[in-house]
This record gives structure tokens, C-alpha cells and sequence, in this order.
């Protein structure tokens, strides 16, 4: 199903922590159009992840203006249920359930939208088979090798058609084999799909998979060229 | 109940902590409650045995047990109008044998209310004899025979015979000659209780009324309504059921910490559940939905549980005060308050998750 990507406008987006003290977000400016796919660069502490979690809607901005889809992110009233509709998260901790079996882990996002068990297990089945991973389907998330839990973590956003995919570093924990496979996935998604990604990402080579790189420094923009 | 029977069934020993208390809570809220109903059903049973129309004792006394009736009263109330019989009851408690709560009933050996239990061993007690016959449990517990010469208050008794009348507290004491009673327990010609029979049964409440009205300071009450308007009991019922309540208060307490700490535990589950689009209600749902689960399953394993503690209780009775009744009333509401524990324990713990920031939560983890 091909779906368009939502874009993301963000004007002066500032955050601080600890009362002020960090700065994590100064002024960030960033436009990003539907379908196209960024990558989030900078050193450890220079505001990516908090940057993620402003267009995530899992915080607000202390300052400046974001948009989704055009839509001012302050009039989104259910951050959940947009979350639910337009979104798909990778983990830079995949964050999976151990006690839930890897297709029970991709179905959340589905059982929070609601429906017949059975056609939301045949769903997330057939996503892990298309991932590659279907023989591990009913394995405990605990008994996955970290590679197995990654792409599981990314079957899990992917599973709810989402127009936008924020990932935050998607291959940080994984070996090399398995960080390119998670990033064929990634290519393909965007390319079947038409959806805009936005990946944090230390690695210069994981980045060069984008159309364009944003490097961020002490909080604000410090480069945005495209590839 | 997709992921909530994964939740519980998957974490067993967390399931299994939560129960435990639910359960507990449960089994000690009806065992209570049966002990209360017990205590009140044997003092009422066992009026009812001894098949009376009218109890009547001493108005300003404090219990059956201080109550004191004159002979001239007596009298009097034979004299009533529709009086058919009226049967001196002498009731005293004492130490006996090593027990330290010993029921004694003074009876004439010629009152028909013997007549309502059961000689399973010996015979009955003569008159102005120093002998009495013991309950069936009495003995059992201090290992009495037909035969037996026993000392009491100073005084040597033989054991004339063993009855049985299936009332715990009948069956837990003794009952002697009403003279030998007066005597051992120096109440000179007086009565403790009086038994009234009434000629016509349609008339019971006409005769009641006539011995209020005519001898005001006595207490007359009908003998299925004697333990009723009994304060004592209502007393014991009332803080049966306190006890009760505060055993479910702490279940709740128990149940509304063990989620509280589960759910610290599973935050950053509930966080990720947040971030893939699930809203707060239907967390809030599936919380709570667990929560009632382990509250109806923990609520009917406090059922046998229960059953147990009574099957103790009675046990431990031997004195024939405690005889613990599990009805199915008591059993549906100590069900029912487990399960309302359950679900209002979740409450806190709940709240507190909801008001929790998804990404703290997630970063936490």
C-alpha cells in the first residue's frame, strides 16, 4: 500500500533540561518533505535523540514551533492516537518485551488500534516472514539474539503503515551484517512505502543511505546538505 | 484479554505474589465474618433445640450469664393467662477440668428439654444427686466416661452420662440438677433464664406483651429472636465483620502494593505502550483488567482456604464457643469485596503510571 510521507516543519525549537541549566535544542531549524529520508548527525550530547522525541510527540518543545503533515504538533490534542495513525518508532534500545514472543511484540502497535487478534497475528506474522525472521515468530523476545530483536524492533514500527519513521541509531547495537540488513528494510519500506524517515545515527556509512544529513552541534544546526 | 493473559501467565512468580495476598485477604475476611455468624447461629440453634416459645431473663442484666430471677416471678408467670410451662434454666461458666471456659446448665432431670438431645453414653442425672451428664465435645476434649468422679468448686460429681445434641455449645458443657447447679454456684433459690411454653403457638406475642406489661423488670423475648435483640452478639457480629473489613483493607493495601511495585517494574513496558499509539484509557484498561483477574481467581482460592481456617477454628473450639458457618452468603460477599479490593488496589499504582512521562520512562530503561 503505497502512503505518502508526512512532512515535518520545525521553526525555533528550543528544549532545555534541568531547569535550564542544558541546553539540548537551541533554535533548531529543520524542514523535512514528505517521502524523503534524513539523517540526524552529531556527537553524543548535541541534542539528536531529544530532537527525535520533540517529532515523536513523547515531549513538548520548551519554544518554537513544530509541524506534522502541516498540522501545528500543539493542536494535536491525542499524541497516541496520532502516534497510532502516522508513526513508527525505532528504539535506539529496542525496547521489546521479553515475555512476549516476537510476533506478540509486533502486534502491540495493532492491538492498540484495535480489531480481530487473529488477523492482526496473521499481519505482524507476515511481516516477520517478509523481514526474514519468521521462523523465529513465536521465540521469546528474551531468547532472540540481539540482531533478531532489532529487526523484530523495526517490524514493530513498520506495522502500522506509518507515514513517518523515527529511528534512533536503528544499527547502534547490532553487527555489521545485521545493521545492513536493517537498513535494506529501512530502504525498502521508504521505497514501497513513500513514508519520511528521520534515523539518528553516529555512522557516516548508515547516514550516506539518506537523501539528505543534518548535523547537529551543542543543539543547533550546524550543517544540512544533501547527498 | 490477549496480552493481559500473557502478562499474568508469563510472570508467575509476580502473578503468584499477587494472588497469594488477594487470597489471603479473602480466606480472612469470610473466616471472620463465619466466626461472627458462627457464635451468633450456635447460641441461636441452641435455644431454638431446646424448643421454647418465650426466653425470659433479668432486665438490667448485663448478659444471660448475670441475669437473676426470684422465685416469686417464677410464680407469677406460671400464674399468666395461655402459660402452658414455665422451665428453670440455671447458666453459669466456670473452670473446669483444665477448661477455662466450661458452659454449666442447671436442668431439672424431669424437664422435657432434655429430651431434645441424645444419651450416647450412661444416663441422664438424677435429682438433688451430685451428678451431671457431659456434652459429647466436653468429654471428647477432657477425656471423660460414663462412670468418671470428677471434683468441681469443691464438690465430687459423678459423671452420670454423655449426651449429644449436635449444638457446639450444648455439646461443649455440662448439664447438672438445677438444685445442684443453685447450689455449686451459690444462686440460692434463683434462675439465670426461664423457658416459657405457651398453650395456643398463635398467642406467643400475647403473652409476651402481658409479661412485659406485668412484670417490667424482666426481659422476654421469643426464642427465635433471643440472640437477635441480644447486644452482645450484635456486638461481636459488628466487630466480626470491623475485622473483616480491616483484613480486606489490607489486602487492598497488599494488592495496591504488590501492583504498585509491578508496575514500577513495568513502566517503561506501559511507556513503550504509550509510544507505539496505545492511549492512556486503554492502558487503564488493561491494567485494571489484570488486576480484576487475579482479584476473581484469588477471591474463590480464598474459598477453600477459608474452609480450612473454619475446619481450625472448630477445632479449636473445644469449648464449644466457636463453631465457625462458611454460608454461601458470606462466601459471595467475601468474593465480591475481594474482587472490589482488587480492582480499587489497582487505583494508585495506576495513576501514578499514567502521570508518568513515556520518554522518562523509556530513557529509565
Amino acid at each position: 500500500m503505497q502512503r505518502e510521507g508526512v512532512s515535518v516543519s520545525a521553526r525555533g525549537l528550543r528544549k532545555t533540561f534541568d531547569g535550564g541549566l542544558v541546553q539540548a535544542l537551541v533554535d533548531v531549524d529543520l524542514e523535512i518533505l514528505p517521502g524523503e529520508r534524513v539523517a540526524i548527525m552529531g556527537p553524543t550530547g548535541s541534542g539528536k535523540s531529544t530532537l527525535l522525541a520533540l517529532l515523536a510527540l513523547l515531549d513538548h518543545p520548551d519554544a518554537g514551533a513544530l509541524e506534522l503533515g502541516g498540522k501545528p504538533a500543539s493542536q494535536i490534542r491525542c499524541p497516541e492516537s496520532w502516534r497510532a495513525t502516522n508513526l513508527g518508532i525505532v528504539f535506539q534500545l529496542h525496547h521489546l518485551l521479553g515475555h512476549l514472543t516476537a510476533v506478540e511484540n509486533v502486534m502491540l502497535p495493532l492491538i492498540g488500534k484495535g480489531g480481530r487478534v487473529r488477523d492482526q497475528h496473521e499481519k505482524a506474522l507476515a511481516l516477520l516472514e517478509s523481514l526474514g525472521l519468521g521462523h523465529r515468530a513465536d521465540t521469546l523476545a528474551a531468547h532472540l539474539s540481539g540482531g533478531e530483536r532489532q529487526i523484530t524492533a523495526v517490524a514493530r514500527a513498520l506495522v502500522n503503515n506509518p507515514k513517518l519513521l523515527l529511528a534512533d541509531e536503528p544499527t547502534g547495537s547490532v553487527d555489521s551484517v545485521t545493521g545492513v540488513r536493517v537498513l535494506e528494510i529501512l530502504d525498502r519500506w521508504s521505497a514501497r512505502q513513500g513514508g519520511s524517515l528521520v534515523m539518528v545515527t553516529h555512522d557516516p556509512a548508515v547516514a550516506s543511505w539518506s537523501d539528505r544529513v543534518v548535523h547537529l552541534r551543542d543543539g543547533r544546526v550546524h550543517q544540512d546538505r544533501c547527498l | 484479554m490477549f496480552l493481559e493473559s500473557r502478562n499474568l501467565l508469563r510472570r508467575p512468580r509476580r502473578t503468584l505474589l499477587t494472588l497469594i495476598g488477594v487470597t489471603a485477604g479473602a480466606a480472612g475476611y469470610m473466616t471472620l465474618l463465619a466466626a461472627g455468624a458462627g457464635l451468633f447461629s450456635e447460641f441461636q440453634d441452641a435455644i431454638s433445640l431446646l424448643g421454647s416459645d418465650l426466653v425470659v431473663q433479668e432486665a438490667d442484666a448485663a448478659t444471660a450469664w448475670t441475669s437473676r430471677i426470684v422465685p416469686a416471678d417464677v410464680e407469677n408467670l406460671r400464674a399468666l393467662p395461655n402459660v402452658q410451662r414455665v422451665t428453670e434454666v440455671v447458666l453459669a461458666a466456670t473452670k473446669f477440668l483444665g477448661q477455662k471456659y466450661f458452659i454449666v446448665f442447671g436442668l431439672d432431670p424431669d424437664s422435657s428439654i432434655l429430651s431434645k438431645g441424645r444419651i450416647i453414653e450412661g444416663r441422664t442425672h438424677r435429682a438433688n444427686g451430685a451428678e451431671m451428664m457431659v456434652g459429647r465435645r466436653a468429654a471428647g476434649a477432657i477425656g471423660l466416661v460414663a462412670g468418671d468422679r470428677i471434683e468441681a468448686r469443691g464438690q465430687e460429681f459423678l459423671i452420670s452420662g454423655i449426651y449429644e445434641t449436635d449444638r457446639s455449645i450444648l455439646d461443649g458443657g455440662a448439664i447438672m440438677d438445677l438444685e445442684a447447679a443453685r447450689s455449686m454456684f451459690s444462686f440460692g433459690a434463683d434462675t439465670t433464664l426461664l423457658f416459657v411454653d405457651v398453650q395456643d403457638p398463635h398467642r406467643i406475642d400475647t403473652v409476651k406483651a402481658v409479661i412485659a406489661e406485668t412484670l417490667p423488670h424482666l426481659d422476654v423475648s421469643r426464642s427465635d429472636m433471643w440472640v437477635s435483640t441480644y447486644e452482645q452478639f450484635q456486638v461481636v457480629r459488628r466487630f466480626t465483620r470491623g475485622l473483616g473489613l480491616f483484613a480486606l483493607l489490607m489486602t487492598t493495601m497488599w494488592v495496591s502494593n504488590t501492583l504498585h511495585v509491578t508496575i514500577l517494574e513495568r513502566r517503561s513496558e506501559l511507556a513503550l505502550l504509550r509510544a507505539v499509539g496505545w492511549q492512556k484509557r486503554q492502558i487503564a484498561a488493561l491494567v485494571v483488567r489484570e488486576g480484576l483477574a487475579l482479584s476473581v481467581v484469588g477471591g474463590f482460592a480464598g474459598i477453600p482456604v477459608a474452609m480450612l481456617l473454619v475446619l481450625g477454628l472448630r477445632h479449636l473450639g473445644a469449648a464449644g464457643i466457636v463453631s465457625a458457618k462458611l454460608s454461601p452468603a458470606i462466601v459471595a460477599e467475601g468474593v465480591a469485596i475481594a474482587v472490589l479490593a482488587g480492582v480499587i488496589g489497582c487505583i494508585p499504582p495506576l495513576v501514578r503510571a499514567l502521570r508518568m512521562q513515556a520518554l522518562e520512562a523509556l530513557r529509565a530503561a
